[in-house]
């Protein structure tokens, strides 16, 4: 079948604006650009955290688990720039794989680590709070890296693809706070700090939804050329 | 093997041309539209059976390949990233073609209440139709409102809400019997 001709306006609207640009870089490599965001949540979450609440971090060498969860965090959000780049989806298949491999991390790296202290029931709910707040102190303002990464490319899945990069912001974040709070009570841990992940991946997703939204309604509000 | 070695050669040629618009070269989008139009023509035209809406989807498609073309990265092959932005751009025109009809709901109702003449019918009766009208689910009160109170044809309903001319004819109609069944029923008791 011959190909149908090139309406004049289209091409008119096309060279109009036509100026060179320049690729955009790998996923892994905009996935490492946010290495020093990492590095802030690996070592400044918990340093901070302890100044303000004059608590004991975790001893060192367990830091080395913690440099693995923030490595698999960079994997999650390399993954959720490639989910957002057209024809490089993931497969449902690597999707699941993935989110397993970060679910396990994260409950591997957290249960290697035990503090003898266990939480006091009464103080159960402050404590509860205290984490989220802390972990979303940090994880919010780095979401919105990602966000702004994800946006320059074109995600059919949006909402697929800012979850992923909400996981990942989110690991990166358990990274440093397991540090901070080394708490013996695993239902805290998985439910403070796997509830601050939770609250990042539907933030992600969210707001690359919106953006996305935003970005189609301007799209359709510049009318297509005629002809 | 000759068919799967052209295949190959104008694969490369694709890359070449997309490099080449990348860099801000007219003449490498011309022969890029020239390979690509025809096959995400046809890609739309199985999605959307209206012409007249997929020609518009190649151009909305050419617009934001333009727009996104920084977002290829080479040599990866050409064609996935064109279908990939191909399924953005028809998820979109889904999306725009449902609020757009959802956004009309509030003027047909007004409009389907105000089509019924004093004579025929009571302030009450009015009210029952908007209640009926407005009970229905929103996927055969879509169809059902295009067709009878916008008198457009079944041919655009189906192009504008991005479904089958079949499935619009069966929405209207399922829509229909339900208004009837639920007019009989508040008139009864009266």
């Amino acid at each position: 079948m011959s190909a149908p001709p090139l309406p004049t306006a289209l091409f008119a609207a096309i060279r109009r604006d036509l100026k060179p640009v320049r690729p955009l870089a790998s996923p892994e490599r905009r996935a490492l650009a946010l290495l020093p965001i990492a590095i802030l949540l690996l070592v400044g979450l918990p340093e901070f955290g302890s100044w303000r609440t004059h608590s004991v971090l975790a001893p060192w060498p367990t830091a080395f688990l913690s440099v693995l969860e923030t490595v698999l965090s960079l994997v999650v959000v390399a993954a959720g720039f490639r989910e957002a780049v057209p024809g490089r989806e993931l497969s449902r298949r690597s999707v699941t794989l993935l989110i397993g491999a970060g679910v396990l991390g994260f409950v591997i790296v957290n249960a290697t680590l035990r503090s003898p202290a266990g939480i006091s029931s009464t103080l159960w709910t402050r404590w509860f709070w205290e984490c989220i707040s802390a972990a979303m102190t940090f994880s919010i303002p780095a979401l919105v890296a990602p966000a702004w990464l994800v946006s320059r490319a074109l995600p059919t899945r949006p909402a697929l693809t800012g979850a992923l990069c909400g996981f990942g912001i989110g690991l990166m974040a358990d990274a440093g706070m397991r540090l901070l709070c080394w708490d013996g009570d695993y239902v805290h841990v998985l439910v403070a700090h796997g509830g601050a992940i939770a609250i990042l991946v539907a933030l992600g997703a969210m707001s690359a939804s919106i953006v996305e939204r935003i970005k189609a309604r301007s799209r359709t509000t510049s009318a297509p050329p005629e002809g | 093997m000759t068919t799967e070695t052209s295949a190959t050669r104008e694969d490369e040629e694709l890359v070449e041309l997309m490099i080449a618009y990348q860099a801000g070269d007219a003449g490498a989008f011309e022969r890029l539209y020239a390979i690509l139009a025809d096959g995400v023509r046809r890609y739309f035209a199985r999605a959307q059976p209206h012409p007249g809406a997929a020609h518009d989807l190649v151009q909305d498609l050419f617009l934001e390949m333009h727009r996104s073309r920084r977002s290829y990265s080479p040599p990866l092959p050409v064609r996935p990233w064109v279908f990939g932005i191909a399924r953005n751009v028809l998820a979109r025109h889904r999306r725009s073609a449902f609020s757009r009809a959802v956004e009309s709901h509030a003027d047909a109702l007004e409009d389907a209440a105000g089509l019924v003449p004093a004579s025929a019918a009571a302030p009450g009766d009015a009210l029952d139709i908007e209640h009926a009208v407005t009970s229905l689910p929103a996927s055969t009160r879509e169809p059902w409102l295009l067709h009878h109170v916008f008198g457009l044809t079944f041919d655009t309903i189906a192009a504008r809400l991005g479904i089958t001319v079949m499935a619009a004819k069966l929405r209207s109609s399922r829509a229909t019997r339900a208004l009837r069944l639920a007019l009989q029923a508040t008139r009864s008791p009266r």
